[in-house]
């Protein structure tokens, strides 16, 4: 006897649910009220948010990297340092220090482009220690510039006309604008087409291919964008707190603290960074001077995260709901059916 | 010096290089993962042997014979606790494993053994001082020829074990097709904390030497990473004597750099490091295996 | 005497069910031939019950032992070979390294490196030939005389005569018929119906996942199992679904 199957149900494919409508309209309230900050604020926490913003930065843009374009860069130092020497390049040639700070992000989005054609041939484990040495070679290049202040270090005297609370003040602003557009210019990434493919390509490279998805010029792109991130991150860092050493700022550090974040956040989501950054900012403040014990916690806890939970705490608090903050995923609904299953 | 001196003083110190490359290349080809631990677990070995000879007042070559076992069934064992389950997460969970485990590893070790530098030169007598005269310019040192004959018997004894042992052709047969490898009964796993017990092993053996060529404190670990990758990428990604070949390329840009400028040294390296990924050679990088 | 059974196997694909709950078994010294269009899944099958592909539920005995929750080196210990799809050859390593990679953990028996070589004569002359410069046939031999090497008990060869001239594909059938005479047991892949059904005692037939025709090659004719084969005979075939138990 044959069966009669049912008509197919009918399927619909929407961008956002009720949980992202309520998601994206708090957070612009949230930003609204961000900028608001220093006029409440005393100066010691405006600085403190200013450095988590750019935490949140360096976060956002590692997991850019690594959770949409596949790639684990251990290597962002350079544009971090890049980005904090350019602007004192800037400035000691008379270029007024905000806009030495712009300037030097985009110069770093520049260096980036330049460097990507040798750094992108390499995959995997290559590819990180690939553009861990590129930064090393970076760093070499900048301690051997006396101008520079070599191995010492040098301060921004660019900002010493402004008084403090004013100079902490614009800082922030300028981070925040950062952070925002920064933010904006990825949800416009994961919004349009490229958004899904780049999520095609962490999860199967050669699959992706194979559909037709360039692979090449969108993982150039994340490239690029990191690089402008990463730069405006280490100059805004140079402008928070006006002296900067290259070993430092140029440190792997940078990396472990970028992996810590995202790892923990939660990797290839958009919301994962923002509370990785959170999070590792709060453990910074506690833990800190522990000195050693704090690294050898925060080493053994992303490993515990890469193994059990990789999808981060972002994940472990998602699992049963599939609730997204911001509309970047697409959801199919079937009418009558739970639309909780997605 | 003279650059015929330093390009001899170069590939002595490339001897030492490809003793830290050699167990890179093999995970590498073996599992298609870059240890990023692999350098700091070297120092944890150098540290191993500085214990055990500063305590029983032997020199730093027999505080070796316990240490080597030791480092070999630790390897094995970080295999089979961390790496395998790391291995089954895709591309990023070992990169992102290793490179936690290698903060924890430095950090602890900071913790333990303090971050005094130190070198066990000194243990060894006339060896680690003592050298040939060649001629006026060139001199042949009795350390350095040591390194670069160790490393040359190691390689070769892996090159002998890939072709010639059973355990050999279960690691060629698992870097090209575990799941295959798996249907005529060889275990991936134990193949893969073979390869990482080796990989240990002889970078704990490398750590040695360098502590005994010159010195080392806990951080030294992500350098001598960074010029393992540097001379394997050099010499050929899955190639065992072109890792010799990579370390002799990079030892000699560094000394060559260092006769320029003390300060050029490193960096000479790593721009010979970006020419090669520039060059044509380059472009083949993305595929690897073990080529025995 | 059951060499290998299966019971209720079920196997995926990510969502798509790929083999649903088929049983089958086969004694010792038995030919089973597994036919059907490709995508029925005749390789998941033979992936599954070998522990290339995990199995969703069900029970695989071979000799009686209970092998599901085995990982495929194992079973290969066990005495249950595949010769997967594709030879999968070890294309770095010569002929002879692709057979003592099997034979160095080998259960015991009688086929070691000489005794393969005498069965394969062919490969002979290519003892120490790269895998990856053999033609077609030549790599079929080495994969079946690789399998071989292990010593199974029961051996499962996927698409014996795939992108084989028929001249090699005839080549490796004199083989496999030696093989046969001597008492082996096999479950063959074939998309030569004719072949499959020659040579076999049983034949097997799957669509779309599932059993649709189980029976000795004796008692079927060609045209009931392209029938099967297509799905045309499927609403009367409901008596002679899972006969074998």
């Amino acid at each position: 006897m044959i069966t009669e199957s049912a008509a197919p149900p009918q399927w619909t494919v929407r961008r956002s649910g009720r949980a992202s409508r309520i998601g994206s309209t708090s957070l612009l309230v949230l930003g609204l009220a961000l900028f608001a900050v220093p006029q409440v604020f005393a100066a010691n926490i405006v600085q403190q948010l200013t450095s988590l913003l750019i935490f949140l930065i360096l976060a956002v843009m590692w997991n850019a990297l690594a959770g949409y374009g596949g790639l684990v860069s251990v290597g962002q130092q350079a544009y971090i340092g890049f980005g904090a020497y350019g602007t004192i390049f800037l400035t000691q040639h008379g270029i007024p220090a905000y806009l030495a700070i712009v300037l030097a992000s985009v110069g770093s989005a520049a260096l980036a482009a330049g460097l990507s054609p040798l750094v992108l041939r390499l995959r995997g484990g290559a590819f990180a220690v690939g553009t861990w040495v590129l930064a090393e070679t970076i760093l070499l290049l900048f301690l051997l510039d006396k101008g520079l202040g070599g191995g010492t270090g040098i301060s921004l005297r660019g900002l010493n006309s402004y008084p403090p609370e004013v100079r902490r003040a614009f800082t922030y602003w300028l981070t925040l604008a950062f952070a925002v557009l920064l933010l904006v210019l990825l949800f416009a990434l994961l919004r349009h087409r490229a958004g899904a493919a780049l999520q095609a390509i962490r999860d199967d490279e050669e699959a992706a291919a194979s559909l037709g998805v360039r692979v090449g010029p969108l993982k150039f792109l994340l490239y690029v964008l990191a690089g402008f991130g990463c730069g405006a991150a280490g100059a805004l860092t140079l402008a928070n707190t006006l002296f900067i050493q290259p070993r430092s700022i140029f440190g792997v550090q940078w990396s472990a603290y970028m992996i810590f974040m995202v790892l923990v956040g939660g990797l290839g989501t958009f919301e994962g960074p923002l509370i990785g950054a959170l999070l590792f900012f709060t453990i910074q403040y506690e833990f800190a001077d522990l000195g050693a014990w704090y690294l050898i916690g925060l080493g053994l806890v992303a490993v515990a995260f890469a193994l059990f939970l990789p999808r981060g705490a972002w994940g472990l608090l998602n699992r049963r709901a599939h609730i997204r903050l911001l509309p970047v995923g697409y959801r199919l609904n079937q009418p009558g059916v739970d639309s909780r299953r997605s | 010096m003279s650059w015929v001196n330093a390009v001899v003083q170069g590939v002595f110190l490339g001897g030492l290089y490809a003793l830290f490359a050699c167990g890179l290349s093999l995970m590498f080809g073996v599992m298609r993962i870059i240890n990023l631990a692999h350098g700091d677990l070297a120092v944890l070995g150098a540290f191993a042997v500085w214990e055990v000879a500063t305590t029983t007042h032997l020199s730093p070559f027999l505080a070796l014979i316990p240490v080597l076992p030791v480092m070999l069934i630790l390897g094995y064992v970080l295999h089979r606790t961390l790496l395998a389950r790391s291995l089954r997460g895709g591309v990023l969970t070992p990169l992102l494993t290793t490179f936690g485990l290698a903060i924890a590893l430095q950090n602890a070790m900071l913790q333990v053994f303090s971050p005094d530098v130190r070198s066990l030169g000194a243990l060894t007598g006339t060896i680690s001082t003592g050298s040939w005269r060649l001629t006026r310019q060139v001199s042949v040192p009795y350390l350095g020829l040591l390194i670069l004959a160790v490393a040359v018997l190691v390689l070769g004894g892996l090159q002998l074990m890939l072709r010639r042992t059973a355990f050999g052709r279960a690691m060629r047969a698992t870097a090209q097709d575990a799941d295959t490898a798996a249907l005529v009964g060889v275990p991936a796993p134990s193949v893969y904390a073979g390869a990482t017990a080796i990989a240990v092993a002889t970078a704990s053996l490398a750590g040695a030497f360098l502590a005994i060529h010159s010195t080392f404190d806990p951080s030294s670990g992500p350098t001598q990473l960074i010029f393992a990758f540097e001379a394997v990428v050099i010499g050929g990604l899955g190639s065992l004597w072109g890792t010799l070949g990579g370390g002799i390329v990079l030892g000699i840009a560094q000394t060559l750099g260092a006769n320029i400028n003390p300060q050029y040294s490193v960096l000479a390296g790593h721009l010979v490091f970006l020419a090669v990924l520039a060059s044509r050679r380059g472009r083949f990088l993305a595929s690897g295996s073990v080529a025995a | 005497m059951t060499a290998l059974s299966v019971e209720e196997l079920v196997a995926r694909h990510g969502l798509l069910v790929a083999v649903r709950e088929v049983s089958l078994s086969v004694s010792e010294g038995e030919v089973l031939a597994l036919v059907g269009a490709n995508g029925a899944g005749k390789t998941t099958l033979l992936r599954t019950i070998a522990g290339a592909h995990p199995a969703a539920s069900g029970r695989i005995r071979l000799a009686g032992r209970d092998i599901a929750g085995l990982p495929a080196h194992q079973r290969v210990a066990q005495g249950l070979a595949l010769v997967p799809e594709g030879r999968k050859l070890f294309g770095e390593m010569t002929v002879e390294e692709n057979l003592r990679v099997a034979g160095d953990r080998a259960r015991s028996g009688r086929w070691n490196l000489p005794a393969v070589l005498d069965a394969f004569p062919m490969l002979q002359p290519l003892r120490h030939k790269r895998a990856s410069t053999l033609s077609g046939g030549e790599q079929q031999a080495t994969a079946i005389a690789r399998a071989l090497m292990t010593n199974p008990r029961v051996l499962l060869i996927d698409e014996v005569s795939l992108g084989l001239a028929p001249v090699a594909v005839d080549l490796v059938y004199q083989s496999l018929a030696a093989l046969i005479a001597d008492g082996a047991t096999l479950i063959l892949v074939e998309q030569d119906l004719q072949r499959a059904l020659r040579v076999a005692g049983r034949v097997v037939c799957m669509l779309e996942g599932r059993v649709v025709l189980q029976a000795p090659t004796a008692e079927v004719s060609r045209e009931q199992v392209t029938a099967a084969y297509f799905g045309l005979a499927r609403a009367d075939r409901s008596s002679t679904v899972e006969g074998q138990s």
